[in-house]
Order: structure tokens, then sequence, then C-alpha cells
């Protein structure tokens, strides 16, 4: 991975005015560069740095040595620069050039001035609550200008590459800092500039973070965020409570401009572009810009909404976006999705993941280049064994990765742009009972219209893990150049992954009786679409499913024995695999369909390895049937077995809510005390209960229960003052006031201080890594071999304690993002 | 006439004779009183008469002696003079309600309290629950039923009172017993499912819960200021001093 970052500081001099035009001119400084590529731990390498206006070079070039470099690792160097204040007149543009020379070899531009590449004019920087432009580079791909008020003084603008296609060049980031010259006008552009200062005399605003996906040192892949913003709760459209915790709940790279389309989108539910301009205050441009970026990363769905044809027959068609937040929260898995693609499927898996993760969708050809060109990298620089042993991975062994893992549902096709938006559900009890629709009428055209919604929907889902079929013909078979052992491949993609073929379809046999799915409308042409058209991106989603399956198997496997937990782990691979099998999402349903003793002992033999401590093969007729006479277990029996085979089925959401309920409970003990808890499962067993009620039937003091309700409401976790009037004059003295436990809103509590806990233990790591830089850097000149271990020996016990944080601090994310997977498993 | 009205006058001043509106019709009828009730009442008032058949009136859910004032249309200085003088002959009893703990409540002396006055077996005598008579009967009631592995209210108690563990005056009933146990599902102890005839069976809990979560066992899970807590704020993950001592080896 190579990046580049550049910062350009305002100088403190107010400036001239006037210039080639009537406005002010602006004076610019270069403050900071930010190099990211494995050339820079060559020895001897240079940096070279020049900005131009149109008029010609604000700054004399720079040539930067690593002894220069304020932070260094072997990847990325950190140089701070005090250059003479240059100017930028009114209608003139400013462009670096940023080159890394190495010694030997060819001499790499990372940032250029020519043609096609970004300038970024003086106009910009002044217009109103612009916080962002986005730039085209030839070169590279796509950049953004962003403001950003690091250290809450100066507003600083910052450009950062979004998106790259096969070049080496991973992202750059270039900051500018303006100052205008009157002193009575810096305010207001500050304002302009960052979109988020303060007015005068108002608290400065919270620095705005940056956020940088980077592999952890300990082997697990952690995102570390420079800076940090404090959590906003947003109250989305749905109405589903959304911790917007911190920044890269709205994926890895998260510009101000982003978040605040991501906002605007949550705040006031899915828009059309128009719409969206008008609550986002965005300038077009940047606002198609931040909608891109925020696609690109999978946080922001794309809707094509087509209005019912007028009476002149005229139909209006438009774009609408719609925020994705539980897309943007799944984020959190991303470090224990890669641990796990490691784990179960190799390095090359692993590498093909980590590069969807950062560009959010790529195609085949884009993922093989960029992993090629970042092993050329590593080994024209002979970093590590690893890349002197396998110089370049061959175009096959990425493509194979990319499938296995499509195989395994952890990667999936990136929905198209041109779906209908999806059909808001309508709670069962909600639901109207509407008399027949007449032929021709306006509540038919309606049916039929809501039922090609819902076609090209299960139509994108039929296909979402299917392999292009010029795939098919072209994968390598089981090659395991990492060490992992394809045979058990399909058993290893954990639950739910059941022998997935090729086309998507479910090893084992189909069962008798099942009648073939008539092909939906659509399918057929996405499935036949060539490999080159198809944008793949992790799946998150199947994977936070197969986290929350995991964690049921685990909970019945902790009451019932490991017989049970691997049973039911068995259903629930079944029912996955019959709902691929039907073409319907995995989430599908609160219950597993009906299984057969059979098809489930055949799950439980493919995933048997999965199964820790599950011992001997279970008895799986005899561990069903005791599980379903078990008092309050999820599975239930169902058929007669003298007439025909008997069969269960799993309550999933009945699970799902035990297991719930029992990290809620744990809470509730460490709030509120056993007694606290005494209450609250009164009362979720009795529904609703007066205050007096509680006291006796929790054999407590009238007093220390009205305490305990009270703390309990104040959290959130109970619901109280439902009046009943006893008399038509409802004196409060004659009315009784009942009480509720309060799931819903414990469960909603519960999952922001998910969110809060998670955000902190983020935070908390970066403080500590930053503390102890200097250590770190030791340790990458160590690794690097450009210094001997006994650097590391003189501070044995410092390198031990940052060793012992760190993991503990990653650990804590891991398991907090494990939770979060039962909360957010709906 | 005369006579028969000189006999019931005669029978009313020795207190042996009692007046009562009749329930239809909205003539008298009259009670014989006992002679050893007519012996107590001898020497009161007719105001001290009319008071303590008030509270006689209110049985052994006793009366309050705001609602004696209210129905005997006495003034509350005298209410307490004659509550006084009758607690004095012994005739009535002052008794502490559970549910209202401040109001003043009389008896009959000679009555027991109601369950709704004491609050049940689980109530000691000054009126707070006796928590650790509770702790006792739930350590036997825990150590029968795991003994028996599954079994009803009804059987825990018959157990009870044929061991003769609960060694209070008025024996404990189906619903006392039924508070106990529910309690013990409340803690999770014992888990309960209703059987086919819809009487609840209790057994062992399989599951005593986690014991503690990810968010618990990191300083956030458990922090009081988890809502202030703001990065680049006063309270932050950066200086948090929950976190220094959790990291502190
Ligand atoms: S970081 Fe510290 S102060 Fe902040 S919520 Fe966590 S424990 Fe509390």
């Amino acid at each position: 991975m190579s990046r580049t970052r550049a910062m350009l500081h305002a100088a403190d001099v107010p400036a001239a005015p006037g210039g080639n035009g009537t406005c002010a001119e602006l004076e610019l400084e270069l403050r900071r560069v930010e190099v990211r590529s494995p050339l820079v731990g060559q020895p001897g390498t240079t940096v070279l740095v020049a900005c131009h206006t149109s008029s010609g070079r604000v700054f004399d070039p720079i040539t930067l040595g690593m002894e220069d470099a304020d932070r260094l690792t072997s990847h990325s160097a950190r140089f701070t620069l005090f250059t003479p204040a240059a100017r930028l007149s009114c209608l003139e543009g400013v462009a670096c050039h940023v080159t890394l020379i190495p010694v030997a070899g060819a001499a790499q531009t990372l940032i250029g001035w020519g043609v096609g590449s970004c300038w970024f004019m003086h106009y910009q920087f002044l217009q109103l609550s612009s916080t962002m432009w986005a730039c085209q580079d030839a070169r590279a791909g796509e950049y953004v200008l962003q403001c950003d008020r690091r250290g809450g003084v100066h507003p600083t603008i910052m450009i950062i590459m979004l998106s790259t296609g096969a070049v080496f060049v991973v992202a750059i980031a270039l900051a500018v800092l303006a100052y205008v010259r009157a002193a009575r006008r810096t305010t207001r552009l500050r304002a302009r500039l960052s979109g988020l200062a303060a007015e005068p005399g108002e608290a400065a605003p919270k620095p705005v973070p940056m956020y940088q996906l980077e592999l952890g040192r300990e082997g697990g892949a952690v995102g570390v965020p420079p800076g940090h913003q404090g959590p906003t709760v947003v109250v989305s459209s749905e109405g589903s409570l959304l911790m917007l915790a911190k920044p890269e709940a709205v994926g890895p790279a998260q510009p101000v401009q982003e978040s605040t389309v991501a906002r605007a989108l949550l705040y006031h539910g899915t828009q059309s572009l128009g719409d969206l301009r008008r609550s986002a205050g965005l300038p077009l441009p940047h606002l198609k810009a931040a909608l891109l970026v925020l696609m690109q990363h999978n946080c922001v769905a794309s809707w094509l909404h087509a209005e019912p044809p007028n009476l002149r027959g005229e139909s209006r068609v438009e774009q609408l976006y719609e925020a994705l937040p539980r897309a943007m929260l799944h984020g959190l898995h991303a470090p224990r999705y890669l641990i796990h693609v490691k784990d179960s499927l190799g390095a090359t898996a692993e590498a093909v993941a980590l590069k969807l993760l950062q560009h959010g969708r790529l195609r085949l050809d884009q993922v093989v280049a960029a992993l090629q060109s970042e092993d050329a990298a590593a080994a024209s620089q002979g970093q590590g064994e690893e890349a002197q042993t396998t110089p370049q991975r061959p175009a096959l062994e990425i493509q194979a990765a990319l499938l296995r893992l499509v195989r395994s549902r952890l990667v999936e096709r990136a929905p198209v742009c041109h779906l209908p938006p999806p059909r808001r559900e309508v709670h069962p009890n909600a639901r109207k009972k509407k008399p027949a629709t007449k032929p021709g009428s306006e509540e038919e055209a309606e049916q039929l219209r809501a039922r090609a919604q819902d076609q090209a929907h299960a139509a994108y889902h039929a296909v979402r893990f299917k392999i292009p079929t010029d795939l098919v013909e072209t994968a390598v078979p089981a090659r395991a150049p990492d060490g992992a052992s394809l045979a058990h491949e399909p058993a290893r993609g954990g639950l739910g992954t059941s022998g997935a073929q090729a086309d998507g379809s479910v090893g084992g046999k189909r069962t008798a009786g099942h009648s073939t799915p008539q092909p939906l409308p659509g399918v057929e042409e996405a499935a036949n679409l060539p490999a080159a058209n198809i944008l793949w991106r992790v799946s998150l989603e199947e994977f936070n499913l197969r986290l929350r399956n995991e964690a049921i198997a685990d909970h019945m496997g902790s009451r019932h024995g490991p017989a049970a937990g691997a049973v039911v782990a068995g259903m629930l691979a079944a029912h996955a695999a019959r709902l691929r099998e039907a073409g319907a999402p995995a989430a599908d349903g609160e219950r597993t369909v009906l299984l057969s003793e059979a098809e489930v002992a055949r799950a439980v033999a493919v995933h048997e390895p999965d199964m820790a401590g599950a011992g001997p093969a279970p008895d799986v007729p005899g561990t069903l049937s005791s599980l379903a006479a078990e008092w309050a277990s999820p599975v239930v029996a169902a058929g007669d077995p003298p007439a025909g085979a008997r069969q269960y089925s799993l309550d999933i959401a009945g699970a799902l809510g035990a297991l719930r309920q029992g990290h809620l409970e744990v809470l509730l003990h460490d709030r509120f005390g056993p007694e606290g808890l005494r209450i609250w499962r009164l009362l979720r067993a009795c529904r609703q209960l007066e205050q007096k009620q509680v006291a006796d039937f929790c054999m407590m003091d009238a007093k220390d229960a009205k305490v305990k309700l009270h703390a309990m409401l104040k959290a959130g976790c109970a619901e109280g003052g439902l009046d009943v009037p006893r008399t038509a004059d409802r004196a409060p003295s004659r009315t009784f006031y009942l009480w509720r436990a309060d799931v819903r809103a414990a469960c909603a509590a519960f999952t922001i201080e998910l969110f809060l806990a998670a955000g902190n233990l983020h935070a908390r790591l970066a403080h500590e890594l930053s503390q102890r830089a200097e250590l770190l850097r030791v340790l990458d000149l160590v690794n690097a071999g450009l210094a001997g271990p006994g650097a590391l020996a003189e501070r044995a016990s410092d390198f031990s304690r940052i060793k012992r944080v760190t993991t503990l601090l990653e650990a804590g994310l891991l398991d907090v993002g494990a939770s979060l997977a039962l909360f957010l498993g709906d | 006439m005369e006579a028969r009205a000189q006999a019931i006058n005669s029978l009313l001043r020795t207190h042996r004779l009692q007046i009562l509106m009749a329930a239809t019709g909205g003539g008298h009828v009259y009670k014989m009183v006992q002679k050893e009730d007519a012996i107590k009442l001898k020497g009161l008032s007719t105001e001290d008469h009319l008071l303590y058949q008030c509270i006689a009136r209110a049985g052994n859910v006793g009366i309050w002696t705001k609602d004696m004032k209210r129905r005997t249309n006495l003034s509350q200085p005298r209410i307490n003079k004659i509550v006084k003088f009758l607690e004095e002959k012994g005739m009535i009893k002052f008794v502490k309600s559970v549910q209202n703990a401040s109001r003043k409540m009389y008896m009959l002396s000679e009555l027991e309290p109601a369950k709704e006055i004491t609050g049940g077996p689980w109530y000691g005598d000054d009126g707070k629950l006796d928590a650790s008579f509770i702790v006792e009967m739930q350590g036997a009631v825990m150590s029968f039923i795991r003994h028996q592995r599954v079994c009803t209210a009804i059987e825990v108690l018959e157990f009870v009172e044929e061991n003769k563990i609960c060694t209070l005056s008025t024996p404990l009933q189906p619903d006392d017993m039924a508070l106990l146990l529910n309690n013990l599902v409340y803690d999770g102890q014992l888990e309960s499912k209703e059987d086919e005839e819809g009487a609840l069976l209790y057994r062992p809990a399989l599951h005593h819960g986690l014991e503690s979560t990810p968010l618990t066992a990191c300083p956030c899970g458990v922090c009081p200021i988890i809502h202030d807590c703001v990065e680049e704020g006063p309270i932050s993950p950066s200086t948090c001093n929950y976190y220094r001592e959790w990291l502190d080896f």
C-alpha cells in the first residue's frame, strides 16, 4: 500500500488585496507531507515536492531525505515543513508534484501537475459552506479536497485520493490551509472553508477526523484513526436508532463531505439528488463526488424509482439515494472478518478481502492488478521472506482466492444501481385486508408494480453469490500456497455455508418433494454477465449473520451440552442452504424451515470440524428430540413419527431474543444489582404492573422498588408512568401508574453503549500507539533490518507493556464487535 | 307496647341489646349481645359505643382514624380520646399496616389482623420484610427442588408443612409459596413451565446466565459517565482514569 499526503498551511501573514481578479489573494504555506509507499523503506530514497499555481511555481522544489522525516516506518514517512508563504491570486489554481526517487530503479510520481492532474482553484477555497471539492487525476484516480480543523486553530484543507484503478499509488492526501488577508473576514472564511466553524464568540468546533484502515501490528487488521470525533446519535428515517459512533462507522475513507451527505441521508431518509442537494447544502459537483465515494464504499444505495405514468402516459424516472446505516455499522466487523478469512481461506484470500475493504467494490481485474502491483513493489524492495519466495501472485491464484470467497459467501456481487427501491415491510398487525382488485384498476397496477419491484430484488439475491460462467471454466482448483487446505473449504466457511457450489447452489441432495423454483426474470442475464463487468464487495452482512448464528449455537451448547450446540449449528446451516436453493436472502425468516433428521445430520457432518469440543459425532435424532422436549427450547418438533418422518424447526428469533436477553441481564445486574434484575424479569413476565405490585411480587421494600424502577426508567430500560385512571375525574391520587420492561428501548440503549465502548476502545488504542510512536518506530526499524535487536532490548519492558496494552484493547474491540453482531442481526 | 319499650330500653342500658338497621324495608332489627360482651361495654358512653361499633365493623382489616371520623361524624380530638380510652380498656388494639405505615389503624383486640395489614407470612411484626426468614425458606425450598428435580408449589408446600420448616402461627398458603418460588425464578435459580393442566412446574435452572459480556468487561461498560465521554472533551478515552487503571499491569 502506498499513500502520500501533503499539507499546505496558510501563513499567518495577511495577504495583499488585488491579484488578477477582484477577490482577495490567499496565502499558502506547505506544512506537511506524508508519503506512503514501499519505496520509503529503501535506504537512500528521497522525496521531491514542488507546487505550482497557474502563473508559475509557488515554492522552490524541496528535496527531503528519510532522515528529515519526523515519523518514519518501513512504508510511510511524514515530514513537517516551514516553507515561505506563496500567494494564490484570484482565478488561479494550485497543484502539487510529489515524486519518490529511490537510489536504484525508476522514480515514482505520486501527484502531478500536468494535463489531467488535480488543480484546485482559488474560488474553491472561498465558496460558501463548501468543505470539499472533487478532482480527477489521470495518473492515479480521484481526489477530494477536504477541510479539516486538526488542532482546532486553523481550518485545514485536505486532498484525498479516493480510489485507483490498477496503478501503484493507492492514496494521496494534500492539505492546504487558506488564510485571508483582511482580519475581519477571517472567521467568515474559516466558516466557509470548514462548514463547521463557529460564529465569533462561540466555542471552537471539534476537530474532524480522517480515517485510515491499517493493519494492526499484532497481525489483526485494526482501524487506527489519527483523530476522533465525538459520538452522535442519529435517528434515521426509518426510526431506527443509529450510532454514528465514530467516523469508521461510515466507511474506511471518511472525509467531512461524505459525512455531511451521509448525515443528510440518515436524517431525511431516501432522497433524490435535488432533495439531497438542499438537505446537505453542498454544491452539486461536491455532492456527486461525495455520493460516489459513499456508494463506492457501500454506505449508500442507489435506486431507480419510476413514478406511475400520468394521464399523458409519461412516467418520471429518478435516481434515489438511501443511506445504509446497517452496512456502515457492519464495518466494525472488518478486523474480525479479515482474521476469519485468513484462518479459513488463507493469506491470498485475506489480501483480496483487504483490497475490497479498502476500495469498497472492485472488478476482478482491478483486484488482480492492485495485488500484483503491490507484490511487484514488495519484491523490488526485497521486503520480507515471503516476497522473496513468492515474488508475484499469479492472476489465476488471485482469481481462485476471489472465487473461494464468493463460494464461502464472504464476498458478493455489488448490486446494480438500476434496482427499484425495496418495498417497505409492513408489520403483519398493521396490514389491512384489501378487497380483491379489479382488472385494469389502479390497485392492480400498484400490485403489479410492487411485484416487479420484488422480482428485481429477488433476481439480485439469486445471483448475489453466483460465480460468472466465464470464471467457472477458468478457475484453478485447489492451489493453496498460503497453507489453507481447500479440501475442507466448504466446511470451513463457518455456519451457513455448507458446501456452496460454484453456481451458488448447495452441496447435498435436494430433498424430495421440493419443486424446482421458477427462474426469475432478469436472473438469466445477470448470471451470464461477463466477469469483467461485475463489481465485487465484501459481504459483511452475511458475515454478521454468521457471527450471530455461531453465537446462537454456542449459547445452546453451553446450555444443553456440546451435542446440542452442534445440532443447532447444523440446523442453521441446513436452513441457510435451503434459502440459497430458493434464492432467498440468508437473513430471511424468524424460524428455520422444517428440517428432517437426516438433513440436520448431513449438515452436522459437514460442519463437524467446526464444532470444537463436540467430541464424537452427536446422536442427531436423539439430541433433536431431547431439545424439542426441553423447557423453553427454540427447537420445535412437527410431524408424527408413525405416519411420517419427524421434522424440526428452530425459532431463530426466540433463540436470538434469549441470547440478547442474557447480554442485557448482565448489564442490568451490573447497573441495578440483583433486585433490579429481579424487577426486570418480573416486568417481562407480567407485562405491566403497578409500583406496589412490583414491590409485593419481588418481595422488596416499596421504597427500594421505587428507587430501582426510577433508575431503570432513567436508563431507558423500564417504561413508567402509564396511567390508568380509576375515576372519571382522572385524579392523580386515584390513578394506577403502571410499569413495563421496555425491551426494545433497552436493546437500543445497549447497542448505543456498545458503539460508544467500541469507539472509546478504538480511541484509546490510537492514543496508546501515538504515545509510544517512538518505540514503534524503533520496532519498525528493527523489523526492516535497519536497526539491530539490541535497540529493542534496551526498552524491553516498554515494548512488552505496549504489546499487552494493544493486545488487550484489540481483543476488547473484537469482542465488542461480536456482541454487536447479535444486536444488529435483524 | 309500653312494657315492651321499657324492656328494650332497659336492655339497651345494660348493653344486652343492639339495634341495627334492616337491610331491606327500612325497619329496625334487634340483636342480643352476649353477657361477656355486655360487661365489656359497660361504662361506655354513647359516643364510645358508637366508635367501638365502627371499629368492630371494620373486622380484621382494621380502620384508620380518619375513616372513623368520616363514619361517625365525631371530631378528631374526640376520636383520639375515645380510642385511647378503648385501648386502655383492652377492647381495641393498634395495628401497623404494611401498605400504609404512617396510618394509625385500629381493630378489636381479639381479632388477628388480615394478610393485607400484616403483609403475609413474609413480613415480621415490625411490618417489614423478614429477610432472614425468606432466605432460610428459600434455602430449604431449593434443596428440596434440587432433590425432586421437578415439582409444583403444592408439593413444596406439603414438604414444608410435613417437616415443620415454617413455625408461623398461621400456616403458609399456596399463594405464599408461589410468591417465594417465583422470586427464585426471577433470581435465575429456578425455571418454571406450565404443564398440560395449567399448573406451574419448577425445576433448578440449567444455566445461571452469563458472568460478563464484552461490554461489561471493559471500563466503558460500567462507566457512569459514558454519555459524557467525548474525544477531545474534558472526559475522553485518551485521558480516562478507568482505562489507565485497567491497562496498568
Ligand atoms: S473512556 Fe473512560 S470515561 Fe469514557 S466512557 Fe470509557 S470508562 Fe468512561
